[in-house]
Order: C-alpha cells, then structure tokens, then sequence
C-alpha cells in the first residue's frame, strides 16, 4: 500500500516537472505541433534543422527599417502602409502567417512614429490573425490597447510589441512550425523592403537608402533558399518563390565589395566602428527596378 | 497516509510553482528593465538565456545570430539579476573575429578586467553576426539569467 502510494507520488511528482519545465524554457508553451486538418502543418517537413531557424531567427526586428527612416528625417506617411481590413480576405495559414509579418512590419513602423490614434486597428487585425495561427497566447490584446489608448508609454507599447513578435516567432520555430515562422519572417521583410523603396521612389534624388536597399541582395540570398525548402512540400510557396526570384535576378546586378583598412577601426568610449566596410553600387535603373518589383511582390502579398 | 500524500503532492507543488514563477520573474522584469533603459536609442530585440555551470571548463550560455545592417549604429546592452553583473559577459564576432580571439565587441575588458554595461557597434557591412552570453571563464557554479538587449542609435554619420 505504502510503495503504491509513493509511486503514485513520483508520478505526480515527474508529471508536474514535466509540464512545469515546459513552461520555464519560454514563457507560455503549448502542445499545439500543427494546425488540425491545415494544410499549413508542416510535419512532413524535415525542417528539424538548427541551422535554418538559426537563419531565420537572425533576420531584422520589425522596427529596424522604420527607426532608420526616422532617423534619416523621413516624414510619416499612411500611404506606404497596409489597409488592416485586408485580412478578413486572408483565408489560409500561409496568406495569414505572411500578412501577420506585414502587419507586424507596418505596427513596428506606427509605433516609430508614435503614431497611437492609428494603432489600435492594425492591433485588431494582428489578434485576428494570431487567433487564427493559434499564436493568440504571445499577443495580450488587452495590455498593447490599453497601452495605445493611454498614450502616455510609447516605449512600453514598442517593447511589447516588438516581444509579442518575437515570442510568436520563437514559438513557432520551437514547435515544428517553421514554415510559418519562415512567412512571418519574410512578411516583415518584404514589408520594410516596401517602406524604404516607397521612400526611394518618393525622393529619388536622395541616394542615402540606396546601399541599404542594394544590400538586401545578402538578405534575401539568406531567405530564398529556405522558402523554397518548404516548396519541396507545399505547392503555396511556389509562387512566392518564383516572385522572390524575380527579386533576386533584380537584386544579383547589384556589386558589393567588402574592403578592410586596419587604421578605421575606432574603439572609444564603449563605441566601435568595424573596420571591414562594403561598398555598394546601384544605378538609377537598377534602382528603379528594384523598387518596381519589390512594390509588385508587396502588393501581391497584402491583395 | 491519504492526509500525507496530499500534504506532500501540494508541498510539491508549491515548491514547483515557486520556482517556475521565479524563472519567468526574472526573464521578463530584466527584459523589460533592460529594455526600457535603452535612453534614446529604440530596442530592437532581446537575447534571452539562463546560465549553468557546474565545472569551471563547463561552456554555458548560448549564441544567436543577427543580421546588421550597414550605416546604422547599434547598441548592445547586458543586464544580470544582482550578484551576477560582473559575471556574465556579452561578446558580438562573426566567422572572421572569433568569439575568443578578437570579437568586434564584448562588455568585458580582460586586459583592463574591467565590465561595461553595454557596447555601441557601428556596423559598415551588412551581414550575419553572433550575440553570445555566457559567465566569464572561472565564474558561475551557479544557475542565473542574462538579457542582452539590441537597441538602434542612429544611423551613422559616414
């Protein structure tokens, strides 16, 4: 009787670790693998690979781009973004997971901006679609709204957001999910990419973007090969594949060239500068071209 | 004995939920903290990681990799709960600078043996990068967390 009471014990005892350790490695885990009867689930896919979400967990912060345009004097525009009520027409996993990277792209962009009055529809659409990639655990609806509503804490409001993403991101990775992670991914991207040429094409005698947007070229050499991992067993990647190596051909004109000169590098005052500089070389027609198709696979994107 | 074994199930799990709590405790207060104490520069992302070593060669902590784009000037910044600041080091390489040898950044000084809270890197070629946190080589023995925080100064003046 004692030793099937002590057992009983253990087993509790080894339950409770079990589901408790679970939870300890990042915040709310569940036992979601795949999406029942979605054709999104990715189980077939040998996509187990640390290298890969390693690439995919590297690729930029969802604010980045906006930080930088209003670092450089950019103004604020509503027309480079997307209309949120678009996603009511996202009707699969896929088209849900790229638009939610989107989204996350243009709230990081408001959020910059401090653009609160705007926020709350872009948060609407983003629980939308986080409700529907059972991602709604990492998106605490409530907290961000009372916190855009309330404009008095913008940074709180951006360290949220941008940590919403983030564990959405990192949980999908973690559980077997990375081709959604690897669509989330791409939506920020293609998003931000959108945003600056949109800036470019705007003011195409000012030539300060054009190295940022000539060096997506290593970006997207990063990206494209795990997407079109993914292709090998799901047929929606094909065509954001073909698109993106549409991109790619436009992207691959661009030179860069990577020198070193061992007297640059400064270390001052806890600051660095690298030593190592790339120079990149876009014309006015490689440009225009980079922002017309980058516009195009956007626009396929969001419509 | 059933009185006992409830008692000793509940015990258990009290003790459980304490610990579990005070793990994700110190996760988020330190990344918030330590992400809202970027001063002007806007946080980016966080690297999150709990420590172990329980030998002194034991390799603890974890590595990440970054994309840095050219022309911007980043920030990164280290927090640790009390006790463990001056143990844990932030160290940003990359394939050519390694992580042991010459990394482009790390809070640690070993020449001066000094610690610095955070670092700025001004990045002049875009490409992937690797954030590593671990205890410095000797210290640890015991289980901590560390946050590193990367955070957008500015885009850089050249």
């Amino acid at each position: 009787m004692r030793n099937k009471w002590l057992g009983s014990l253990a087993l509790v005892c080894v339950t409770f670790m079990q589901f408790s350790c679970g939870g300890c490695g990042g915040g709310a885990e569940d036992d979601i693998k795949f999406i029942p009867g979605d054709d999104m689930s990715s189980q077939d896919v040998n996509y187990n690979s640390d290298a890969m979400n390693e690439v995919i967990a590297s690729f930029s912060s969802p604010v980045e781009m906006a930080a930088l345009l209003k670092d450089s004097g950019v103004e604020f525009s509503p027309k480079y973004l997307t209309n949120p009520e678009k996603v009511k027409d996202y009707t699969s996993s896929f088209k849900k997971a790229l638009g939610l990277g989107v989204l996350s792209a243009d709230l990081g962009y408001l959020n910059v901006y401090s653009k609160t009055s705007m926020i709350l529809d872009y948060l609407v659409s983003i629980r939308q679609l986080t409700d529907d990639l059972k991602l709604g655990q990492f998106f605490d609806f409530q907290s961000l709204k009372s916190l855009a509503t309330s404009n008095d804490n913008i940074d709180s409001l951006l360290v949220m957001c941008v940590q919403s993403y983030q564990n959405m991101d990192e949980h999908l990775r973690n559980n077997q999910r990375s081709n959604l992670s690897a669509l989330l991914v791409t939506g920020v991207w293609v998003e931000s990419l959108y945003l600056i040429t949109q800036v470019a094409k705007e003011q195409p005698k000012d030539t300060r973007f054009r190295e940022t947007i000539g060096e997506q070229k290593g970006i997207l050499n990063n990206l494209l090969p795990i997407l079109k991992l993914f292709k090998e067993t799901d047929k929606k990647f094909e065509e954001l594949v073909q698109n993106l190596e549409e991109l790619k051909d436009v992207l691959d004109v661009v030179k860069i060239t990577v020198h070193i000169d061992e007297n640059t590098e400064v270390r001052k005052d806890g600051v660095i500068e690298q030593n190592e500089y790339s120079v990149v070389e876009v014309s006015d027609e490689e440009l225009q071209e980079i922002i017309t198709t980058a516009e195009k696979i956007r626009n396929k994107i969001v419509n | 004995m059933k009185k006992i074994f409830i008692l000793l199930v509940l015990a258990v799990l009290a003790l459980a939920s304490f610990t579990d709590k005070a793990d994700a405790q110190c996760k988020q207060q330190l990344v918030y903290q330590c992400a809202t104490q970027t001063e002007k520069a806007i946080y980016l992302r966080d690297f999150n990681t709990k420590l172990k070593r329980d030998t002194p060669d034991e390799e603890t902590g974890m590595k990440w990799t970054v994309v840095l784009n050219k022309g911007t000037q980043y920030r990164f910044s280290l927090c640790a709960p009390d006790g463990f600041q001056d143990q844990v080091v932030l160290t940003l390489y990359d394939s050519e600078h390694p992580e042991n040898s010459k990394p482009w950044g790390c809070t640690y000084d070993k020449v001066t043996k000094s610690d610095r809270k955070s670092f700025d890197f001004i990045c002049n070629k875009t490409g992937m990068y690797y954030i590593s946190i671990r205890f410095k080589p000797g210290e640890g023995g015991k289980k901590a967390c560390a946050v590193g925080i990367l955070s957008f100064v500015g885009k850089s003046k050249n």
